[in-house]
């Protein structure tokens, strides 16, 4: 091994030792970081546990062999809210449990094992060429745990809040359901609701409906594009005012003035930036200007209006 | 980012430059620009920028 190779050994050591130090003050600072939520004075173990016979087939057994409406009724609605509650007991823990692992799974834990792995292959006295080939590895590798970290940290309140919408319609139902006779909303019938009410509370259900969401806001969007592509010459007010500052350019030979390409610039980074209207990043800016449209004629107000333009 | 074809109808002979102009002006701009006069004596300008994406769920505006 060459002396240029120690010393650039010696210099990766360095780095690497400084990474080391900077990534476990990482996880020690992510170990005692607050939970989010405050103590809980309530043992959800032993409550879940008393709650356990309404899950029982001989409670449904003893509702089914009773006779009295209002008897059937009153168990009914026992045995509903019992394991109502044992849910949201449950579901409750799964949120805790969720948001502490966003928060918990920190990339200085990753980065660890990365520096160490790096270290091990930079420091073992390997060739310089092989040690740089490990390091790199370890960088691209850290990159790849932070990225995955980072989308599951911004994900999570997502799939929260639609865990929690789902769950609450179903609930909806069920208390809607168990204002009515016994006849009407009977135990087996509650019981459907209490399956999907069990299903609510979980990811791939939140992801189905996320996804099902923003393709049909993807939807909505297309259609309204395909509205846009054939349209009839404005002549608003609104339409002459951005025409006359679009043409603002130099004088031809005839003294005509051309198009002015800055504001023409200027009035398109306004429409890929703007979020009223998504629809306008997708269309072109004459379609704006000179289509003959309510939706347009307001997006034209807005851009007259916006003071970044300055249309006289 | 904008794909398919798009069209202004309905253009006095006064004002049809200005829009071919303006579609050109278009970042990215248009493959190409077409203008037709219609019957009644008013013009039709088309552009036609790159096809959409197989994955948009709307058809590209070609005919």
């Amino acid at each position: 091994m060459r002396i240029s190779d120690h010393s650039t050994l010696y210099v990766f050591g360095r780095v690497f030792r400084r990474l080391l130090v900077i990534s476990v003050a990482g996880v020690i600072a992510s170990c005692s970081a607050i939970q989010g939520y405050p103590p809980d004075p309530e043992n959800s173990s032993a409550v879940l546990a008393s709650l356990q016979p309404y899950f029982q087939p001989s409670q449904a057994d003893t509702y089914i062999k009773e006779t009295d409406p209002a008897q059937r009724r009153q168990l009914r609605d026992i045995i509903v809210l019992s394991q109502v509650r044992a849910y949201d007991i449950e579901f409750n823990n799964f949120e805790k449990s969720l948001y502490s692992s966003g928060n918990g799974i920190s990339t200085g834990s990753d980065l660890v094992l990365l520096v160490l792995n790096g270290l091990g292959a930079t420091l073992g006295g390997v060739a310089v060429k092989a040690a740089l080939a490990a390091a790199s590895t370890g960088v691209v590798g850290a990159q790849s745990a932070i990225s995955k970290d980072l989308y599951y940290q911004k994900t999570l309140p997502a799939l929260l809040a639609q865990m929690e919408a789902n769950r609450s319609a179903v609930e909806l139902t069920i208390f809607t359901g168990l204002t009515q006779e016994d006849a009407k909303y009977s135990l087996l019938h509650a019981y459907l609701d209490l399956e999907a009410l069990k299903q609510a509370g979980g990811i791939p259900q939140a992801i189905t409906n996320i996804t099902q969401q923003a393709a049909n806001a993807n939807d909505a969007s297309q259609t309204k594009i395909q509205e846009l592509r054939s349209l009839r010459f404005s002549n608003s007010t609104s339409s002459q005012r951005i025409r006359e500052w679009l043409n603002s350019g130099k004088k031809d030979a005839q003294g005509k003035r051309g198009l002015n390409q800055a504001n023409s610039d200027a009035l398109q980074q306004w429409m890929d930036s703007d979020t009223t209207d998504p629809t306008l990043k997708n269309i072109p800016v004459e379609q704006l200007v000179d289509g003959d449209s309510p939706g347009l004629e307001a997006d034209r107000q807005r851009a007259l209006a916006d003071p970044k333009l300055k249309i006289p | 980012m904008v794909c398919g074809t798009f069209t202004i109808t309905q253009i006095a002979s006064g004002d049809v430059d200005g829009v071919v102009e303006r579609y050109k002006a278009n970042k990215p701009p248009p493959v190409s620009v077409a203008k037709t006069l219609a019957p009644d004596g008013t013009w039709t300008v088309t552009a036609t920028f790159p096809p959409c994406p197989s994955n948009t769920s709307h058809s590209t505006g070609s005919k």
